[in-house]
Formats: C-alpha cells, structure tokens, sequence
C-alpha cells in the first residue's frame, strides 16, 4: 500500500511542477501555444522528466 | 542526503522557477490567427515597439525606433528589408541595396522596384489580408498599415479591408445555457480548451514577468509572492485545462 501512496505523491509533484513551467515553455515556444499536440506533446516530456527527477530525489529507507 | 539528491534537488528547483525571457523586449500583446495559423506578437523594445507577424513560411516584423521605421519580411529565399526615417527610404533585397532621399525621384523608383520585384512582398500583403483578426483586435490596425505601406512601395493596389468599412452586426437576442464560469467547458472543443488554456498561461507569465521587474534580488519576501501568485495562478490554469478536456 505503501509504495502506492508514494507513486500517488510523487506524480502531483511532477503535475505541479509541469503546471508551474508549462506558461514559460508556451511562452518560449509560440508553436506550442498554437498547435495543441506541440503543446502537449511537451507537457508529456515535461511530466516524464519531472517525474523521474522526483522519483531519483525521493528520500528512501536506507538498508542495513 | 547524498550528492545526487542534491544535484537532482538543485535541477528540480531550476526546473520550477521561470526566468524572464526579457532578451528581445518585452512582450505585449500574444495572439494566434486560426485562419492562416499565424502568430502575432508585439514587443515593447527599448525605444519604440515591434510587431512580429510569424506564419510557418513567412516572417513579417515591423518595428519603430524613434523616427526610423523598419519594415522585414523574411522567407526561405531570403529577407527583405524596408527602411524608412524622416529623411531616407533603405531598400534591401537578395537582389541589391538602395537608398533615397525624397528628392531623388529616379533612385526612389529603383527602390520600388527593388520592393515590388521581390515575391515575398505580394506574399507578405497577402498574408496579412487573410488574417481572421476582427477589427476590434488592438493589432489589426497596425498590420494592415504595414499592408498598405508595402502595397504603396510596391506600387500595388491595397484592397479595401470590409472589416473596417462594415459596421457590426446588431446583436440578436437568443437563449443559451450559462454556468458560473465564463464559458461552460462542456460546450468547448479540446482546441478551445487549450486556446483558453494558453491564454491564461501566458497571461500570467507576463504577470509573473512584470511582478519581478523592479524587484532585487535581495527583496526574497516580494519575490516569493510575485512566485506564489504565478504559481496559484499557473495551477489554476491547469487544472482548469484538466477539467475542460476531462470525460463527464
């Protein structure tokens, strides 16, 4: 359950984090702003990148 | 904490604060024409404004600097650039360069031809005719004066543009169905809802942006606002974004 919960956690950190640098990437990148896919398509790579960032610095039980 | 917690820590913490994008002026005004899937963007520059009109095959900038206007019209064959101050138009084409006074009538003919004979001129106007902009667009207006300036030079003919010359229809009254938002998301398409969506992010990095203008580096209390307020306002786009395109 556990494992679960932590998986749940770190994927609304990577949400916020892709939220907070989604409007500097549409406003780097004005094809993203007008094409959708573009624009999700870096959403996606944005979350993935964020994701495993989050996953890597995420503190773990250290084993004995 | 090892190292690479602190590396990776240091990254995500880069990855979650936005730097201005202050290099090319600031931006003023950001809009997307569906007709021609243009981008228009204008940018308060040092001393004046530039305009930039960015369509995938052709780029047209117009930008004031005090009395020197420069008109640059940029596609694959090469850029074509229209000078103009109180005192000299400067001509420059893939095929030559000239300059004219006023006065000299022979040379400002060599000059328009120069502009006429290039192809991205009779491009660049009809570009900016196609626009699905409505004349209530604040941008309009200076676009289809770089239009007749480039139809004057070039010795063209500028079409009269109805969207001026037509007055607004009266509204009709009509019933529809309202929510408390402004727009009910279940009405809009997901391209609307990214439109809208865009918008709003963009909105509010340019609040962001302006919020830290004047700000120090050591005013961390202000600046952790101006962070919070893009942070909320970011994430209310989101997931407002979330829910326009979410299954109900």
């Amino acid at each position: 359950m556990r494992p679960f919960i932590i998986i749940v956690i770190q994927i609304l950190v990577s949400a916020f984090l892709t939220a907070s640098v989604m409007p500097l990437i549409l406003v780097t990148t004005p094809a993203a702003a007008a094409n959708p896919r573009l624009g999700l398509g870096l959403m996606t790579a944005v979350l993935l990148v964020s994701f495993t960032l989050v996953a890597l610095v995420w503190p773990r039980r250290k084993r004995r | 904490m090892t190292v690479r917690s602190v590396v990776l820590g240091s990254l995500l913490a880069a990855l979650g604060t936005p730097v201005p994008a202050a290099a090319q002026g600031k931006l003023l005004h950001h809009a997307i024409d569906r007709q021609t899937g243009s981008i228009v963007r204008v940018f308060q520059t040092g001393d004046g404004a530039r305009v930039e009109l960015e369509s995938p095959s052709l780029k047209i900038t117009r930008e004031a600097a005090g009395a020197r206007v420069t008109t640059t019209l940029t596609d694959a064959a090469g850029v074509v650039s229209v000078t103009y101050d109180r005192r000299t138009l400067t001509v420059k084409t893939p095929a030559g360069r000239v300059s004219a006074t006023p006065q000299q009538t022979g040379r400002m003919e060599q000059a328009r031809r120069l502009v006429a004979n290039a192809p991205v001129t009779g491009r660049a106007a009809a570009l900016i005719e196609r626009l699905g902009f409505g004349a209530d667009t604040p941008v309009l207006p200076l676009l289809l004066t770089t239009r007749t300036f480039l139809a004057a030079v070039s010795g063209r003919t500028a079409p009269r543009d109805l969207r001026f010359a037509t007055p607004a229809a009266p509204p009709v009254p009509g019933l529809m169905r309202v929510s408390l938002g402004q727009q009910s998301s279940g009405t809009m398409t997901p391209t609307q809802c990214w439109n809208a969506y865009a918008k709003e992010a963009i909105e509010a990095y340019k609040e962001y942006e302006e919020c830290i203008k004047d700000k120090s580096w050591y005013e961390i209390l202000d600046n952790m606002a101006c962070g919070a307020i893009y942070d909320m306002r970011a994430i209310g786009a989101f997931t407002w974004w979330l829910k326009c395109v979410a299954i109900n």
